[in-house]
């Protein structure tokens, strides 16, 4: 919220050197809202009814015109505002404050900064010998079942579910007196990260908490990756994943309660991905 | 089991059928993604054909006769009872003011299968028959909004789709046996109804004084007609609202409806509407005429007539195949208490909701109290909005809120059962069992709509136990 409220003082600011002082009372309109772009519409559609029925079922651009062979500037600019937002949920850093108040320590890949994280995907799968040591230090060995968060390809992900997401997979898993592990933090983290912590740390079952590569339609997209008895080098079909936790698809409280159950019946299958029959 | 048996049996003003249909269920979500379980075939195994209602005199039916049908219906289908698992026994029109209507419905329930639900209610009603007509289906595939009107012997039930989704319904009491005559003419039955309508325009119908000629008829369905096309053309009008059945909601959805395209009718006197019948004393009522006044209607000439897949069979096929629902695919209960049937939707207000939500369940109690006071109701499932976007504090609070208010308003050993409308009952099933520590069973469901004077049946688990068929009926014998 805080970055929302800067940018808006940055708006008003250059609105006003732009149109001087008397453009500044008029609202700007938020061009990534939904209202903003339920507001791009075909004007005369053969049939509005059907029209409004299929723009309902997806989030994808569809009825919305054009002016020649071009877009029309409102859908230019909604567009813009998603790509902008897609880009800053994967540059920008996971908020402290967050991780802090749900206790989570940092540990980061091998990656040094965000465009070797971008750039080096096969460096965000590994950890140092230091890092390594440090997770041994300070987290549960050999717990049935490992949790960790990562930032992956979206920050903004882990800002704006683990709060919710994470506490309920806990309780949940708590509550089948199945044993958890210590929880942590990966910064510049992949998929297959997961694989060389369930190694360090011996985890029956490791479950990382990751940003989505967002795309235009949802920034904030998380998912759970699972993976039961995870190796480096596995193949992916022995990942179970849950995707699209985010408030337009599961939301995460919904996503955690189910993730505590597909872990229970990884447990028991003893077996992830395509070997598990849900 | 991913495919279950439904029955469906309609006991109208003037005609009883039956149907035997299979509901297969399956996930359509893809498997990287939460599953999403939906009825995804729905197939007629069996219909039956149709018979008169039987009654014994005006005021009672006559149930032995009708147990009898269902009875042999049953074994021509090769179905027994404990084979049935959801389905609906739907008692309409005038049928449903029968002094034994109750007494048979229930009788009935138990004679079709344990989970076979007795369902009646007018509005409802217009919504099964919408549905069974095919109405629903084609204003999806043809992407506009449809009305059927069924048209039976005491009702005239009402649903408009709009590209497959419900947008209003209303039920009339316009049909084609509120009058009825022998075969000199002289009137047998009147429906005092029917002269609520009559009233309007200065004459009365008296029977065994009066006999009847093409005309008179004419007349009369004229009226009827003149009703209908108010709902249509005005939304609204006096004689509409005249006609309306107590039971029924009403109107008001109307006014906001978009421009209708297509008409479709079923029914008994839909089904003359297309069969074009000849001699309007052919069924001594008045539902040859009241199909020849539509066809003269403004309503025909103005509106694209279909005609649907169903018309006579608009409302058994409605009950035996849609009206069981599918709750949502994360869900909680603690053990498999299922069929539980008959539970009275307690849906509380947004206040006490919002109070709830900060872990005061204070009103929660209150509503609750005041709830029983009304229906008399043993137990009851507590309905609720439930939010898009819940954070763990709020989940934990209203999981407090509801295991408090359980604590001190259920019965020891009474099942907690709440259900909500947005997806959230998983970890809200979660939360609230982290609270009563396995002291309660627990039911949290999600995803199913139910409005004020709701019952709620839930058949056991489908789908390796991820989801619960649910069939929401209006149980309107009290």
């Amino acid at each position: 919220m805080k970055e929302r409220e800067l940018i808006d003082i940055i708006a008003r600011e250059v609105m006003a050197v732009l149109y001087g002082e008397e453009r500044q009372e008029e609202p700007l309109p938020d061009i990534s809202s939904g209202e903003y772009k339920a507001g791009i519409k075909l004007a005369q559609a053969e049939n509005p009814l059907a029209l409004d029925a299929m723009r309902k079922k997806t989030p994808a651009r569809i009825g919305i015109g054009k002016a020649g062979p071009r877009l029309n500037t409102k859908t230019l600019l909604a567009l813009r505002a998603d790509h902008a937002s897609a880009k800053d949920a994967v540059l920008k850093s996971v908020d402290e404050s967050i991780l802090k108040k749900l206790g989570l320590f940092s540990v980061q890949s091998l990656c040094q900064d965000i465009d070797e994280h971008l750039t080096r995907p096969d460096l965000g799968r590994q950890l140092s010998e230091e890092t390594k040591e440090r997770l041994l230090e300070r987290c549960v060995h050999g717990p049935q079942v490992q949790i960790y968060v990562s930032d992956g390809l979206s920050s903004l992900a882990v800002d704006e579910n683990i709060s919710d997401i994470l506490p309920v997979m806990l309780d949940g898993l708590k509550a089948k007196g199945i044993k958890t592990g210590t929880p942590f933090f990966v910064k510049y983290g992949r998929v297959p990260t997961m694989d060389v912590i369930s190694e360090t740390l011996d985890a029956e079952v490791t479950c990382v908490l990751l940003g989505e590569r967002p795309g235009l339609a949802a920034a904030g997209s998380m998912s759970a990756y699972i993976a039961y008895g995870a190796e480096v080098g596995m193949p992916e079909s022995r990942r179970t994943v849950i995707s699209n936790i985010h408030t337009k698809g599961i939301q995460p409280v919904e996503a955690g309660a189910y993730g505590a159950e597909v872990i229970t019946k990884i447990l028991e299958a003893k077996a992830s991905g395509v070997d598990l029959k849900l | 089991m991913d495919s279950i048996l439904s029955a469906g049996i309609d006991i109208g003003t003037t005609t009883l059928s039956m149907v035997i249909s299979r509901l297969s269920f399956s996930n359509t979500a893809v498997s990287y993604m939460v599953p999403q379980v939906d009825l995804t075939e729905k197939e007629i195994l069996y219909k039956s054909r149709i018979y008169y209602t039987p009654s014994l005199d005006d005021r009672h039916l006559d149930s032995e006769e009708i147990k009898g049908i269902i009875e042999r219906e049953y074994r021509g289908a090769g179905v027994t009872p404990d084979m049935v698992d959801s389905g609906a026994v739907i008692i309409t029109g005038e049928s449903l003011l029968k002094e034994n209507a109750d007494i048979l419905v229930q009788q009935l329930s138990s004679l079709a299968g344990e989970f076979v639900v007795a369902t009646a209610g007018p509005d409802l009603e217009s919504i099964i028959a919408g549905k069974g007509s095919g109405a629903e289906a084609y204003s999806k595939t043809h992407s506009c909004a449809v009305a059927n009107l069924d048209i039976g012997g005491g009702t005239t039930n009402i649903a408009v789709f709009s590209c497959g989704e419900l947008a209003a319904q209303v039920c009339l009491d316009i049909g084609g046996r509120l009058l009825r005559y022998d075969e000199e003419g002289v009137i047998t039955y009147v429906s005092p109804r029917l002269n609520d309508l009559a009233r309007e325009f200065g004459f009365q119908i008296t029977s065994r004084e009066m006999t009847v000629t093409p005309q008179r008829l004419k007349k009369i369905t004229d009226i009827m007609v003149q009703a209908l096309e108010q709902v249509f053309w005005e939304r609204t009008g006096p004689l509409a609202e005249l006609a309306r059945t107590a039971s029924s909601k009403g109107l008001a959805d109307f006014q906001r409806l978009p421009h209708i395209q297509a008409l479709s009718f079923s029914g008994g006197v839909g089904d003359c509407y297309y069969r074009k019948e000849d001699d309007p004393y052919q069924y001594g009522d008045l539902g040859v005429s009241l199909a020849d006044s539509l066809r003269q209607s403004s309503l025909t000439s103005d509106y694209e007539i279909i005609e649907p897949a169903e018309t006579i069979r608009a409302t058994v096929v409605g009950a035996g195949v849609y009206a069981t629902t599918v709750s949502g695919s994360t869900i909680a209960y603690s053990q498999e208490l299922f069929p539980i049937k008959n539970i009275p939707a307690l849906l509380i207000s947004q206040i006490a909701e919002e109070d709830a939500f900060s872990g005061n369940h204070e009103k929660l109690l209150e509503e609750a109290a005041w709830f029983q006071a009304q229906t008399g109701a043993e137990r009851l499932m507590l309905c609720m909005q439930g939010k898009e976007r819940v954070s763990y504090e709020e989940l934990r609070l209203l999981a407090k809120s509801i295991a408090h208010w359980s604590g001190s308003f259920l019965k020891k050993g009474e099942p907690l059962l709440v259900l909500t409308t947005h997806d959230m009952a998983k970890s809200l099933g979660q939360a609230i069992g982290q609270e009563l520590e396995g002291s309660r069973d627990i039911v949290c469901i999600d995803n199913v709509k139910v409005s004020q004077g709701d019952y709620i049946d839930i058949g056991k688990p489908i789908m390796k136990g991820i989801a619960l068929p649910v069939v929401v009926k209006t149980l309107i014998f009290q």
